[in-house]
Parts: C-alpha cells; sequence; structure tokens
C-alpha cells in the first residue's frame, strides 16, 4: 500500500518538474504545479503508513519542498496579485515583457548580475554567515571538523570581499543601502564580516574594477 | 547549407536573432560551429551536478569570453534561455534531494533530524550558489563565474548539513 503512494509521489514531483520544459500558459503551469503539490503531500501524509506522526512529517516536508522549489527556481508562487521568487527575471513574468529592454527603466536598478535584488541577496548571506561561524564554534568547542569550519569561513571571506569590492566598484553605497543585513552579518560573525567588507569596499574605491563582460555592466544601461 | 541548419537549431534552443547572427558570423569568421557551442555551454556541461544555485545564477553571467570582443553580444533572452536551463538543474536536485530522505523517513530514518538537516543543506546550498555566483558574476564576467557558484553551492550546502548536525548534537 505505502508503494503506491511513493509512486504516486514520484509521479507528481516528475510531472510538477517536467511540465516546466513546455511552453504554454504560465496560469495553467501554476496550476498543474499546485495540483502536484497537494498529490504530493497527500502521498507522502500516507507513506508511513501506520505511523501517523511520520505522516504528518512527510506531508510537511514534500509541500514545504515543493513551496521552496517555487519560490527560489519558478514563478509559481503567486498570492495576492504578486509573484513572489528569489530572481527579478521569475518576479516579473507576469509582466509583456518580463525580461526588460534597455529602452525601458531598470526594473531592479540594484540588482546584483541583474538576477538578484540587493535586498534579497542581502537577506541570502545571513544564513550563510550562520552557518559558518557556527561551524568555527562547533570545531572549537570539540563537537565539529576542521575542513567544514574552514570550508564556511572561505565562504565567509569569498562573500565578504566580493561584496564590498564590488558595490565600491560600481558606485553603489555601502552594502547597496541593505545596513540592517550588514549589520546583522557582521555581529553574528564578531565583526570579521565588516572589517572585510569595508577592506574590500576602500580597495574598490580606490582601485575600482569595471568590466564590460561583467554581469553588472550588461544588466545594468546606465553603466554604460 | 551547413550553416542554416546550424541557425535553425539554435533557433530551436530558444537563441534569439541577435545571438543567432552572431554566432553564424563567428562561424563565417573561421570558428567551427561546434567550438561556438563548446564555449557557450562549457560552463553548463562541466556543473551539471551543481547544487541549483549556483548553475543558475551563472546562466545570466554565461555567454562570452574575451574573444568575443568587449561588447555584450547575448541578448537578455538568450540569458533567460540559459538561466532556465541552469534553474532546472537545481530544481531537480532539491526535488531527488527531498524524495530520497522522505523515502528514509517512511522506512524508520527519525523524521526530525533528517527533516531538520535537508533544510540547512538546501538553504545552504541555494544560498551559496546564488550569493557567490551574483557577486562574482557582477564583479567579473563570465569567467570562472560557473566554478565559484558551484563552490558556493557546495560550501554553503556542506556548511548548512553540518551545522544543523552539530547543532543536534550529533
Amino acid at each position: 500500500m505505502q508503494n503506491w503512494f511513493l509512486v504516486a509521489l514520484i509521479l507528481s514531483i516528475a510531472a510538477s518538474f517536467i511540465q516546466s520544459f513546455f511552453k504554454f500558459d504560465l496560469t495553467t503551469q501554476r496550476c498543474i504545479y499546485w495540483s502536484c503539490t497537494s498529490i504530493a503531500t497527500i502521498s507522502g501524509f500516507f507513506m508511513a503508513y501506520p505511523n501517523w506522526k511520520n505522516g504528518i512529517w512527510l506531508a510537511l516536508l514534500f509541500f514545504g519542498a515543493m513551496t521552496v522549489a517555487a519560490y527560489f527556481y519558478t514563478p509559481y508562487l503567486k498570492f495576492g496579485g504578486k509573484i513572489h521568487a528569489l530572481t527579478v527575471q521569475d518576479s516579473r513574468a507576469d509582466s509583456p515583457t518580463p525580461l526588460a529592454t534597455d529602452a525601458e527603466p531598470d526594473p531592479a536598478a540594484d540588482a546584483y548580475s541583474g538576477i538578484i535584488t540587493a535586498r534579497k541577496l542581502w537577506w541570502l548571506i545571513l544564513p550563510l554567515m550562520l552557518f559558518s561561524v557556527g561551524n568555527v564554534y562547533f570545531f572549537i568547542v570539540g563537537r565539529g571538523e576542521g575542513w567544514v569550519a574552514a570550508t564556511g569561513l572561505a565562504l565567509l571571506v569569498l562573500l565578504a570581499v566580493g561584496a564590498g569590492y564590488g558595490d565600491a566598484s560600481w558606485g553603489y553605497a555601502i552594502a547597496r543601502g541593505q545596513y540592517l543585513q550588514l549589520v546583522i552579518a557582521s555581529a553574528v560573525t564578531v565583526g570579521l564580516f565588516a572589517v572585510l567588507y569595508f577592506l574590500a569596499y576602500s580597495a574598490g574605491k580606490r582601485w575600482p574594477s569595471r568590466r564590460k563582460q561583467s554581469m553588472e555592466y550588461r544588466a545594468h544601461h546606465r553603466h554604460r | 547549407m551547413v550553416l542554416n541548419k546550424f541557425a535553425t537549431e539554435l533557433e530551436q534552443a530558444g537563441v534569439s536573432r541577435e545571438g543567432i547572427a552572431q554566432a553564424v558570423n563567428e562561424v563565417q569568421n573561421g570558428a567551427a560551429p561546434s567550438q561556438v557551442i563548446r564555449d557557450a555551454a562549457a560552463g553548463l556541461a562541466n556543473y551539471a551536478g551543481a547544487l541549483g544555485g549556483g548553475a543558475q545564477s551563472h546562466a545570466g553571467a554565461l555567454p562570452t569570453g574575451e574573444h568575443w570582443g568587449n561588447a555584450p553580444v547575448w541578448t537578455k533572452t538568450d540569458v533567460e534561455a540559459l538561466k532556465g536551463f541552469g534553474s532546472k538543474l537545481g530544481w531537480a536536485g532539491t526535488a531527488v534531494d527531498v524524495v530520497l530522505t522522505g523515502y528514509g523517513v517512511a522506512h524508520g530514518d527519525p523524521a526530525g533530524p533528517a527533516v531538520a538537516q535537508l533544510g540547512g543543506r538546501t538553504l545552504g546550498g541555494i544560498a551559496g550558489g546564488w550569493a557567490a555566483g551574483a557577486l562574482w558574476g557582477s564583479l567579473v564576467g563570465p569567467e570562472g563565474t560557473l566554478i565559484v557558484g558551484l563552490l558556493g553551492g557546495i560550501a554553503g550546502g556542506i556548511a548548512g548539513d553540518e551545522f544543523v548536525k552539530s547543532a543536534l548534537g550529533g
């Protein structure tokens, strides 16, 4: 019995994915996606039968995962007349010209690479800083591994330096105006993020890099 | 003749007219069509297993290298076609991870820790790939962006997974 629900689960998730390869009306695609989500959620609930507690876990897991995937990878998460999606392009998918042409005003003037707005990108950085610092802490107290801590630190350095140098090079304000996230990231990392960010920002002011091949240059026509 | 077929294939793949004209021009000036395709798709093929976010953010940064000249030759439609590809990769990866985790829980894995760890690595992988990729692409452009996004996704995924494991006392 449970196996049939597993089959239904896999089929519904596969269908929700495969339908996205076909070009048809976005409203219909959205409808199919969320129908598949309902089937996956119900299948998940019955998959663990007769363990109802695990059934609830599984139902929540599949519903949550489909919602997360919808937000990060698709324009399907829509309520209140608005698409909720990570990328600028998906957020504008309902507009007649989702890919703004150079003649139009820039739809997301502060977007990194023209794909993720400054506000969203800076919120994405926060969980990474928490994970990185947490892993360093766990390593120090003997509950984690060294290579994991080192990986997290490398990510922290890359993000802080990349953001600082890039923001200054293209003439943006500090953290492209996302001060709250900058303060939280700095507090979480005991100041390390701020130190690296500001050093890189100063370097970017002094020796800016404004490559014509970069996505920043392509995405925002005011740079040209 | 061959060029017409090449152009048709590009069109079917969703490449815009400007992109096609550019590619055909490259070929007429001596590049082998396979080379043009390889250059454009180099990163995509290399990191097919990417944790998704990396792939997706890079599609935006994909097309040109120095040899394409300084002008941005690929239009936004092309970017969208390539971005869609990366997006699908990440989506598929997440889906497989979720189904396998769910299968484990249905067959006796402790639900709480399994779901929490899945959440950690999914969030970390997506955030790491997107953040590293978008920052690098914003600054540098196509060169190296694919690799950086892939590494960002992997590093973020590991960080999230291990953080939750350690926090739960594993």
